[in-house]
């Protein structure tokens, strides 16, 4: 079976990453963290993520077709490997099981105020089963179709509430000082978490050049969808308190109103929000399994796929009872860490170590 | 065949539990609010009134729409608590999401509103454009009252009060949504509908204006206007001038926002917030039987002008030195004017505002049915 992606679906693919977390939380903790200066600092980060791909692109080029793991075992060995593997896959599991379980208590606090949160995570589990057992294919082709469908679903909203975008609402533009939008601000790059793509995707595209120019735009999309997102929350809701728990985006849909017969077109975004992160989670639990298969050298994956399940319930239920999961500084930091730190330095003493062999 | 297998299952299940089968509770369970009503009570925190649509019909209404209401009405110490007892002795659960409006008690509102306003915004069944009233006299009136209004269906009982406003201007619309976010903001003021029973009427008489939570004064239909033309929410209202062509009579005029906004500004001048308001707006002149030429036109005009500039600086007057309100919410243009929140704060501006000094100028374009344009 073909498992090469080209160019434009890897686009899509890290565009996803970047809808699925500006649908969640990503806009509301960069304005509670920075409030007015939210705008400059969601620029400002899209900039550094941008050198830091850059960098990590040349980087990569000494290395065609490896992803992340295959460099480090090529750098440390077996041992090392393991343990990268495993610090990606407690990156990817806290990425799903926070998705997972921002979105059932927004699901069960809207909708299914009466059902047990195991049924309603019950249709996330049976969507990352099936979504992995069909394989690769399907799930690439599931981003690929649900991409457009979430962009022109996030366009209408945007359309809709543009008119309440004045640009005095976003000042003063530096927030609540030059530190705390430059400095302390320069920890929400972990927003960009579709940055991690690029250090798995290699293996899986047919052409490099493609790849690197699918990753550079991704990320200027999702630096634009960011800045917009948060410039128009920003108009419509002052954020000096941090009051609300309520899905900022979700809040915006409620605000449109199309027509008498349509008042609440919350219940689209929310369908919609629903089927992208699907697709989303069900990627995610793809490259898990990849990992471990990478980790042990395993011929086939599918199987794992039923032990990685139960280990996302429960993480999940971990999460939703101790009240963690919007709790994002211990992810943002790891996030921060492994991304930013530890993979550029990876890469970087390879490429030295391949240079001097 | 593993595929169909497969699919089949899939099918099944999402037949089952996806279509809302599992646990939907239907229509006929709920009793459906049209309003909240909040007042004072002597042996709790808040007494709670839920004005609720009746699925009697009555047997003399001229359409099967039309509905009734009941009203109920429970001491208690929290929204939550008085939905739960009222839940309690009805047949039918109470659902919120027609619930068009929220009237407070002027004597509940000056206690504070900030609880019950933060428990409601919990509830997600509560609609962002559901309207807050807050009223001169109990809630509990207020319903009633409203009730015998002799509009036919319940859930447009609050349309003439809420929409009035868009042909008056003696108002404000004010959304739960932005209430809400108002209310838990300490640069914003929480601005809500005064509304008035005067002799079993209910009517739209201000806006009511909160500080700290608190319902502390109101504006009057002038300086409501007043407050739609500076803050360019003005759709249409009609004045009343006196003619200078013929003083013993008045002139009735038509306003609307002109093509130009109406712009605010403000700097630091001498160490004062210096605001300059320009005023832009079209007017009709409905009244006048007589042809009028270039020159009487530019009369009522000038007119007009220092009509509407007379009433916009009594409406800085009050809110500036009376109230010491930032309505306009002018420390956030100001504000824009600085690159950080911390060099702002540094002018002190609760303490600046209070000396704020204004120039207003109004322009205004009239039209006359008899005579098309200037």
């Amino acid at each position: 079976m073909n498992n090469k992606i080209s160019g434009i679906e890897a686009f899509f693919i890290m565009c996803m990453f970047s809808i699925n977390t500006i649908i969640l939380n990503a806009p509301k903790l960069i304005i509670e963290n920075n409030q007015t200066g939210a705008f400059i600092n969601s620029i400002y980060i899209g900039i550094i993520a941008l050198i830091f791909l850059i960098i990590m692109n040349k980087l990569l080029n000494y290395f065609p077709n490896f992803d992340i793991l295959d460099i480090a075992n090529f750098l440390g060995g077996k041992i090392f490997k393991i343990f990268i593997g495993f610090l990606f896959i407690l990156i990817f599991s806290i990425i799903i099981c926070t998705f997972i379980a921002q979105f059932i208590i927004l699901l069960k606090t809207v909708y299914f105020k009466d059902s047990p949160i195991l049924f309603i995570l019950m249709f996330f589990i049976l969507c990352i089963l099936f979504s992995n057992l069909n394989g690769f294919i399907s799930i690439k082709n599931s981003i690929c179709f649900y991409f457009p469908i979430s962009i022109i679903t996030l366009s209408f909203i945007f359309i809709n509430n543009i008119s309440n975008f004045t640009f005095i609402k976003v000042t003063p533009v530096f927030g609540q000082s030059f530190y705390n939008t430059f400095i302390q601000g320069f920890s929400n790059i972990f927003v960009f978490t579709n940055l991690i793509l690029i250090l798995f995707l290699p293996p899986f595209c047919n052409n490099s050049k493609s790849l690197k120019k699918a990753t550079i735009f991704s990320l200027i999309f999702s630096c634009i969808l960011l800045t917009l997102t948060i410039g128009i929350l920003l108009s419509i809701y002052p954020f000096d308190n941090s009051i609300s728990n309520f899905n900022p985006l979700y809040s915006l849909t409620r605000r449109i109103e199309l027509s008498q017969f349509i008042e609440r077109a919350d219940a689209l975004f929310v369908t919609i929000a629903l089927f992208s992160c699907f697709s989303y989670i069900g990627f995610l639990a793809y490259l898990i399994t990849q990992t471990i298969k990478k980790i042990f050298i395993l011929e086939n994956e599918k199987i794992l796929i039923y032990s990685i399940t139960p280990y996302i319930i429960g993480f999940t239920f971990l999460l939703i009872n101790t009240n963690t999961y919007n709790k994002s500084d211990i992810y943002k930091n790891l996030f921060n860490i492994t991304i930013y730190i530890i993979s550029p330095l990876i890469l970087f003493i390879s490429a030295l170590k391949k240079k001097l062999m | 065949m593993k595929k169909i297998i497969s699919l089949i299952f899939l099918l099944t299940f999402i037949l089952f539990f996806l279509t809302g089968c599992y646990d939907a509770i239907s229509l006929e369970k709920y009793h459906y609010a049209i309003a909240l009503g909040i007042d004072t009570s002597d042996s709790t925190k808040l007494k709670l009134i839920v004005q609720i649509a009746s699925s009697n019909n009555s047997s003399d209404s001229s359409s099967s729409q039309s509905t009734n209401t009941e009203i109920f009405s429970v001491d208690c110490d929290s929204i939550n608590l008085g939905l739960n007892i009222i839940n309690n002795y009805l047949s039918k659960k109470i659902n919120l999401s027609h619930c068009s409006a929220i009237i407070y008690s002027e004597e509940f509102a000056k206690k504070g509103i900030k609880d019950t306003i933060n428990a409601l915004a919990n509830n997600p069944e509560i609609r962002p454009n559901c309207h807050i009233l807050i009223s001169n006299s109990k809630a509990l009136d207020i319903l009633e009252n409203i009730s015998n209004s002799g509009e036919q269906f319940s859930s447009r009982y609050y349309d003439f009060v809420i929409n009035s406003v868009e042909s008056t201007g003696y108002s404000f619309q004010s959304e739960f949504s932005q209430f809400f976010y108002a209310i838990n903001n300490d640069s914003e003021i929480p601005i809500a509908n005064y509304i008035n029973l005067n002799k079993e009427a209910v009517q739209s008489v201000g806006i009511a204006l909160f500080k700290n939570a608190k319902f502390e004064y109101y504006l009057d239909s002038l300086n409501s206007l007043a407050h739609l033309i500076v803050s360019n929410r003005l759709k249409e209202t009609v004045i009343s001038i006196p003619n200078p062509i013929d003083t013993s009579s008045n002139i009735d005029i038509t306003l609307k926002s002109g093509k130009s906004k109406t712009t605010n500004k403000i700097k630091i001048l001498n160490g004062k917030p210096f605001i300059s308001t320009n005023v832009s707006l079209t007017g009709k002149i409905t009244n006048m039987p007589y042809f009028i030429d270039n020159e009487n036109l530019a009369l009522i005009e000038k007119n007009l002008n220092f009509y509407l500039k007379d009433i916009i600086e009594n409406y800085y007057y009050t809110i500036i030195k009376k109230y010491n309100l930032d309505l306009n919410n002018f420390s956030k243009m100001l504000s824009s004017q600085y690159l950080t929140t911390t060099s702002f704060n540094k002018l002190n501006w609760d303490q600046l505002y209070k000396d704020s000094f204004y120039n207003v100028s109004v322009i205004s374009k009239l039209y006359t049915s008899l005579y098309t344009k200037k």
